[in-house]
């Protein structure tokens, strides 16, 4: 005679159910339960023109919401690489367009209507032409070969069979007992996690397969094929502490970044070029000199000021004649605050990071910075960066004495700093010079309060302010 | 027991407006609030099925442009005057510099709005603000405050509920407001709350309408009444 276990009283249910599981998991529709192969001629399902419609309407939402940047020579530039690296033939459902995404994290994404998003962040790091062909050839491959169709199809199948999954850990979970709990663990928990883990996984072959066309692509035209592992190292030396945990193994979309590296460059050395290896770095700089610029104004504002001073630093050497680039320079090392420019060791330990993990997990980003200067080594620092943020305004205005914008930013500097007085007198001038200036409400209400407080008398003569 | 949990886990996520909290310089008048401007409402509705969560961006659009216009009426019945139109699709498209510092500010609230999710209560303290950089949208200042929306939504499949609730793991439809009224001089939040419930029926343009009448009722009244 068996000994019947609470464990054994479940497992007809569960065999059941699994049999239900099958049945569902066969019964979806084939363009779902099949990936087709992404080489051989590619047939739409119904799926893939929903994906296709909301990638343009995507496409407007962007536009829309004010997150492409409008240079039209720079959307120019970056579309004639971007052309050279893309097939000839057409593809059916694909339009190229090269868009540039205001947004200061280093990214690029294509969308499988054929549009190509190439972040500022990733633009104002980018160091020539070359690096820009790869990063469009290895988004062009994405797709060509309908990666997103092919991931839409394998993610909705992989999704209703967890989901599935974790219904039938749901059921087969209505006994109590500790048997009941270890169904529900195993069929409910762990299996969907697996199969989401394949996700992840389908998509790093893909990634792998997009760096691979997209070196081809740049040998193709010339271009240096090792300035796609440059990226990759850009990307990983980058100027800001990286406080996301690290991610190994299975849940990431992307091939690691020192084994993507290694390959990268393996490959790009087994490829030949037609002629002399191109790169165009002084073109590159030149194109993307506004782009440049406005990052820095986006990498200020989302409390990345170490990479507004990586870059305002590379524009201001780049063009040292332009007052411009030295203005955004000032303005980065005060966003600066209480920072280094270079992360100092003690940052880039476990504890510090996990210390400032925690920190912005409960602040707001105005707090954060604020908490940075009171520190006494805070202090020292805001010090230095006030002496650097004055050195880059008096340089800006040395090539330009009448630049609103620079008398402004010193002005704001002072103001910072506790200087009321000649705050006051930077504002004063800039609203002279800029009195319809957007912020010159603003300007106008922070003279008047500095007025109050720090009992400074306003001039004898009528200026623009109220 | 879990049963009872998710009950009133429900009875207290179905409430049509929770609390609203009010920054002290509006609640004792220091702050004098009587001319509104709406910056354009990031609204995110998804259809959560068995296989996908799918984006529905032509809802997500149409409650967009419902809410200015149900949010000028709520705060009209409370005597303010609205401006919905400073910050519309045709304003930003003649000026990018304009539709560029409204991203930014809209970027900026999303870097606090964690925040004030996460204590609410502290918008009582005055602890939250997006800076005084926000006066760059107040062009002549005449505007005293400006209201930020963020609306979340699902609208859950059947075959979803269905293997949801047999997983314990009950989703339902339903649809979020985060609001907030923001100092348009010093970038001060000023009120915050949330508004809208669960329900299919909430993603509807009237029912909208009745969320946002109920979250501003306890927004102090306008200038008639003071």
């Amino acid at each position: 005679m068996r000994m019947m276990t609470p464990g054994k009283r479940h497992l007809p249910l569960v065999l059941w159910l699994d049999a239900l599981c099958l049945l569902i998991f066969l019964s979806l529709p084939p363009g779902i339960a099949q990936a087709q192969d992404p080489h051989g001629p590619f047939k739409f399902t119904k799926i893939d023109l929903e994906l296709l419609q909301q990638s343009n309407q995507a496409d407007e939402e962007v536009t829309r919401k004010g997150l492409v940047f409008d240079d039209p020579a720079a959307a120019a530039y970056i579309e004639e690489i971007g052309m050279k690296v893309v097939p000839e033939a057409p593809l059916e459902n694909v339009k190229w367009r090269f868009r540039i995404l205001r947004d200061p994290e280093p990214n690029a994404f294509a969308l499988p209507n054929g549009t190509i998003y190439v972040t500022s962040g990733l633009l104002a790091l980018m160091q020539n032409e070359a690096q820009l062909a790869g990063t469009l050839g290895h988004e062009a491959t994405h797709v060509t070969n309908r990666h997103s169709y092919l991931e839409n199809r394998s993610a909705r199948k992989k999704i209703a069979t967890a989901t599935v999954f974790a219904a039938i850990g749901g059921a087969a979970s209505g006994g109590n007992g500790i048997a009941g709990i270890a169904i529900r663990s195993v069929v409910g928990r762990i299996i969907p996690s697996l199969i989401a883990s394949t996700i992840f996984g389908y998509s790093r072959e893909l990634e792998h397969e997009a760096d691979v066309y997209g070196l081809q692509a740049m040998a193709r035209n010339n271009y240096a094929p090792d300035q796609m592992g440059a990226v990759f190292e850009t990307l990983k030396s980058g100027y800001e502490v990286d406080l996301a945990k690290e991610q190994h193994g299975l849940y990431t979309d992307h091939p690691r970044l020192d084994e993507r590296i290694k390959y990268v460059n393996e490959m790009s050395e087994t490829l030949k070029l037609q002629g002399e290896p191109v790169v165009r770095a002084a073109e590159y700089s030149r194109q993307m000199e506004r782009v440049m610029r406005h990052d820095i104004s986006l990498e200020i504002l989302t409390g990345r000021a170490r990479t507004a001073v990586g870059v305002a630093k590379r524009l201001t050497e780049l063009n040292p004649d332009n007052a411009e680039n030295f203005y955004w320079l000032g303005e980065a090392y005060r966003a600066l605050g209480g920072r280094m420019f270079r992360p100092q060791a003690e940052e880039l330990t476990d504890s510090a990071k996990n210390a400032a993990r925690k920190q912005l997990g409960k602040m707001t980003i105005f707090e954060y910075e604020a908490s940075l200067r009171t520190t006494p080594q805070g202090k020292t620092v805001w010090a230095e960066n006030v002496k650097l943020a004055e050195a880059a305004y008096g340089r800006s205005l040395a090539l330009d004495p009448n630049y609103a914008k620079a008398i402004c930013g010193q002005a704001s500097l002072y103001d910072e700093d506790g200087r009321a007085a000649q705050a006051l007198e930077g504002y004063r001038k800039y609203l002279e010079l800029a009195p319809n200036a957007m912020d010159a409400y603003r300007v106008k209400k922070r003279v008047a309060d500095l007025e109050k407080t720090a009992a400074v008398p306003a001039p004898t003569t009528t200026t623009s302010q109220n | 027991m879990r049963r009872i949990a998710t009950i009133i886990l429900l009875a207290f996520l179905a409430m049509p407006a929770w609390s609203q909290f009010e920054h002290p310089d509006l609640k004792s008048g220091k702050a004098v609030v009587k001319t509104l401007v709406i910056l354009p409402p990031n609204v995110r509705f998804v259809k959560n099925g068995v296989k996908s969560v799918e984006e529905m961006p032509e809802v997500s659009r149409d409650l967009e442009n419902a809410l200015p216009p149900l949010i000028t009426e709520a705060l009209n019945q409370k005597h303010y005057e609205v401006n919905d139109k400073a910050f519309s699709s045709d304003a930003l498209e003649k000026d990018s510099d304009l539709k560029y510092a409204v991203a930014d500010l809209q970027k900026r609230f999303d870097e606090v709005l964690p925040q004030m999710q996460r204590k609410p209560k502290d918008v009582r303290k005055g602890r939250f603000t997006l800076g005084d950089e926000v006066a760059k949208l107040n062009p002549g200042g005449t505007a005293d405050a400006m209201i930020f929306v963020r609306g979340f939504g699902q609208t859950v499949t059947g075959g979803k509920s269905f293997l949801s609730a047999m997983a314990h793991n009950y989703t339902y439809s339903g649809m979020f407001y985060h609001i907030a009224v923001v100092d348009a001089h010093t970038g001060n939040v000023l009120y915050y709350g949330v508004a809208g419930g669960l329900g299919s029926h909430l993603v509807k343009t009237p029912s909208a309408g009745k969320s946002m009448e109920k979250f501003f009722k306890n927004f102090p009244e306008g200038k008639s009444s003071s």
